[in-house]
């Protein structure tokens, strides 16, 4: 991180030794009344100008995985339009800021407005650090863009200058009982209403939130959840857990769990010979290729609602056709791994905010740019996940909505919403360990 | 009946791995009077090599154990040499600050040179278990477990039996005396602390198979270990068993009777009511917490 601000600040150094050597003095203040006046200039000077962007991501710690992911898929958004030209002629620069911890991301949001005049976030991976920064960029009279922070609380704060381009909690935990209940139920030939539904999940905010969304969902569509349990994702022992699950004996089991924990449960599932008929992560860990990675074939079968992770290439539009061609060719070539949900879903976000809000703002100005965002009327299909971007007046994103993978033969393959179907589900009821 | 046995047994695999993770950070304290704060990063380091040697040359988790745990024992020489020694003076703040700096430094390392990604020792025998009645048994937790335990005993026969551990021990009595009867107490320091990573690093090997590791594994587990070596007597390593064995089993019964989430809280009052009680630990000295005078 500090070579990267280094680097920014050498740069920032030597565009100011230029300005020094080549400008008369008057050509300076004219300078300076535009950037006061903060508009967009057409013309030569204009093309010289940057906009500045911090991006608030835990970087370090323990939320640093999905923090990284999301950051990077930003990254590109911005390489690809800085490719294409930038906005308006001017180049896109992202600063770094590290949100590992709800402090942090306080200080860092300060940082980015204070010293380097930064009045555009993009942030958060997690609700923690998305609460608190987006309330330091309104207080700095900037304004946030979130993506991936799903606290249902974010829109609901009155902030004006707070949008949520991606889902939150509610839509999150939605997609698994829908699916259970249009799509389960059928092929394991039980009706919905019917259906032994247990919850379980990782006992943060994230976790708690989630689930309370999938069963209130669940309970809409009239199935009954009969088991609720939460855990620590630290935890090095689910095999109690394991017990619990095999006494109620569910049919479907939704699970909102990250990393570690969703492969350990998996595992010790496996140790115990115990699976349910069928399995529907409602994020985050079941959607990672490290899930993949830590248990093999063992994987395949299990459900994962989730962003989602690619549209189907008929439901989306050309344009977003070309984005993802060029977005997984300069992902793979910067950081040599084929991007997955959290990435694609970082690009997605980079891309409304820079292209369809900051390319249709008036000024850089915090009210411009919210007067850009609630005008913007993106079709659905127009991002590389089939998204569209329409802002209600608390700036929740209307056109932004969860999707069900499958894991088959080691892959995420797209199951639901149409919109993003690719394949038809396989291994419904789940079939033995052995048998994957 | 059946899950009472269960949960037993899950507990005391469990547990056994928890021993083993603190006998290092007990030992340490013992004799040198220094708490290990990075105790929990050489943790992951040990499982970063396992994975390290697994992926690039196929070794197989228990056989790189060979190569791990001597290049766990190296780095802790070095550690102590270069930064252990220089501040076993200096008032015990330092000593703090000092460990706790390397342990946030060597996770950053660690971030720098393997992302934050989880990686994971894949073997063909991961899942496999067997049942004995209604009891399902894990290879790997029971493999675990029994390396684990024997390591424990190996290091008490190592201290009881041998000139070294007799120093060893001279020295965690009173560092004066055992200088005085020609104890080499550098040399005591630099073998103790080396044998404390050795050993976390040998948890750290056994712990691959089953866990996910990402460089702030060690960091997770490490509070847990905190607890057992209070609990069991600051630098007692027969405590530290049966507190690492206890925790495990109390976690195991708590999670499955009360939910996942009231583990620490079950542990954690385990833990004040027993120092409330007998606020030296299971077999701790009175005064073992307060640094020699020298």
């Amino acid at each position: 991180m500090a070579v990267v601000s280094a680097v920014f600040s050498h740069q920032r150094g030597r565009q100011l030794k230029i300005l020094h050597r080549g400008f008369s003095r008057r050509r300076a203040a004219e300078l300076f009344v535009a950037a006061a006046f903060g508009g967009f200039l057409t013309g030569p000077a204009a093309s010289q100008e940057t906009v500045k962007i911090g991006a608030i991501f835990p970087l370090t710690g323990a939320s640093s995985v999905f923090g990284n992911q999301n950051f990077q898929g930003v990254d590109i958004a911005v390489d690809l339009i800085n490719h294409r030209g930038g906005v308006n002629g001017r180049k896109i620069i992202l600063f770094k800021g590290d949100g590992n911890s709800p402090q942090s991301a306080i200080s860092e949001t300060n940082r980015l407005a204070t010293r380097e005049g930064v009045t555009i976030f993009v942030g958060s991976s997690t609700s923690a650090a998305g609460m608190v920064a987006s309330q330091e960029a309104e207080r700095n009279g900037a304004f946030y863009w979130e993506g991936m922070a799903v606290a249902n609380t974010y829109t609901e704060r009155g902030f004006k200058h707070a949008f949520r381009m991606g889902l939150n909690a509610a839509g999150l935990g939605q997609p698994a009982p829908l699916y259970a209940a249009e799509v389960l139920a059928p092929l394991l030939k039980i009706e919905p209403k019917d259906l032994k539904i247990a919850v379980i999940a990782e006992d943060s905010a994230f976790g708690v939130d989630v689930s309370k969304a999938a069963i209130e969902q669940a309970e809409k569509l009239g199935m009954k959840v009969g088991f609720r349990e939460l855990y620590s994702a630290k935890t090095t022992d689910l095999s109690p857990l394991v017990l619990k699950l095999r006494s109620f004996a569910p049919d479907i089991i939704i699970a909102t769990q990250f990393i570690n924990d969703a492969i350990l449960l998996q595992r010790q599932m496996k140790e115990m010979s115990y699976f349910p008929k069928a399995f529907v992560g409602t994020s985050a860990g079941h959607s990672t290729l490290s899930f993949a990675e830590a248990i093999g074939k063992d994987v395949n079968g299990i459900f994962s609602s989730s962003f989602p992770l690619e549209a189907n290439p008929a439901s989306i539009s050309e344009t977003a056709r070309g984005d993802l061609e060029e977005f997984v060719k300069r992902y793979r070539a910067k950081y040599n791994v084929i991007p997955a949900v959290q990435e694609s879903l970082g690009f997605v976000v980079g891309m409304g905010l820079i292209r369809d809000v900051i390319g249709k703002s008036a000024s850089l100005g915090a009210a411009d740019l919210r007067e850009a965002a609630l005008k913007a009327d993106v079709p659905t299909g127009s991002y590389i996940n089939g998204w569209g971007m329409k802002f209600d007046e608390k700036g929740q994103n209307q056109r932004a909505f969860g999707s069900v993978v499958q894991w088959q033969d080691l892959r995420m393959v797209p199951v639901y919403p149409k919109a993003s179907k690719l394949k038809e589900p396989i291994m419904v009821p789940l079939p033995a360990w052995t048998a994957r | 009946m059946d899950i009472y046995a269960q949960l037993a047994l899950s507990g005391l695999f469990i547990g056994g791995l928890y021993a083993l993770i603190s006998v290092g950070l007990t030992l340490v304290f013992g004799v040198l009077r220094v708490v290990n704060f990075a105790h929990g990063e050489y943790l992951t380091i040990a499982m970063f090599l396992t994975y390290f040697l697994f992926h690039q040359f196929g070794f197989d988790p228990f056989l790189s154990s060979i190569l791990v745990i001597p290049l766990m024992f190296g780095l802790g020489l070095v550690t102590e040499r270069l930064l252990i020694r220089p501040t076993l003076e200096a008032p015990h703040v330092v000593q703090v600050f000092v460990t706790f700096a390397l342990s946030l430094w060597l996770q950053n390392l660690l971030l720098v040179l393997f992302t934050s990604d989880f990686r994971t020792v894949r073997t063909g025998y991961a899942t496999a278990a067997f049942q004995i009645g209604p009891l399902y048994v894990s290879w790997l937790r029971l493999g675990a477990f029994v390396a684990a335990v024997a390591l424990t005993a190996a290091l008490a026969a190592f201290l009881k039996y041998t000139y070294m551990g007799s120093a060893i021990r001279a020295t965690a009595q009173d560092r004066r005396s055992a200088r005085l009867t020609g104890v080499n107490v550098d040399r005591v320091y630099a073998v103790t602390f080396a044998l404390g990573c050795a050993l976390v690093g040998a948890a750290g090997v056994l712990l691959s198979p089953l866990f996910p590791v990402n460089p702030y594994t060690g960091a997770d587990m490490i509070l847990i270990a905190f607890v057992i070596v209070v609990l069991g007597g600051m630098g007692s390593i027969a405590g530290a068993t049966l507190a690492g064995l206890l925790i495990g089993v109390v976690e195991s019964y708590s999670s499955y009777f009360l939910g996942g989430e009231m583990k620490q809280f079950v542990y954690f009052l385990c833990f004040m009511l027993i120092l409330a009680f007998r606020p030296v630990g299971f077999f701790g000295r009175k005064g073992a917490e307060v640094m020699d005078v020298t």
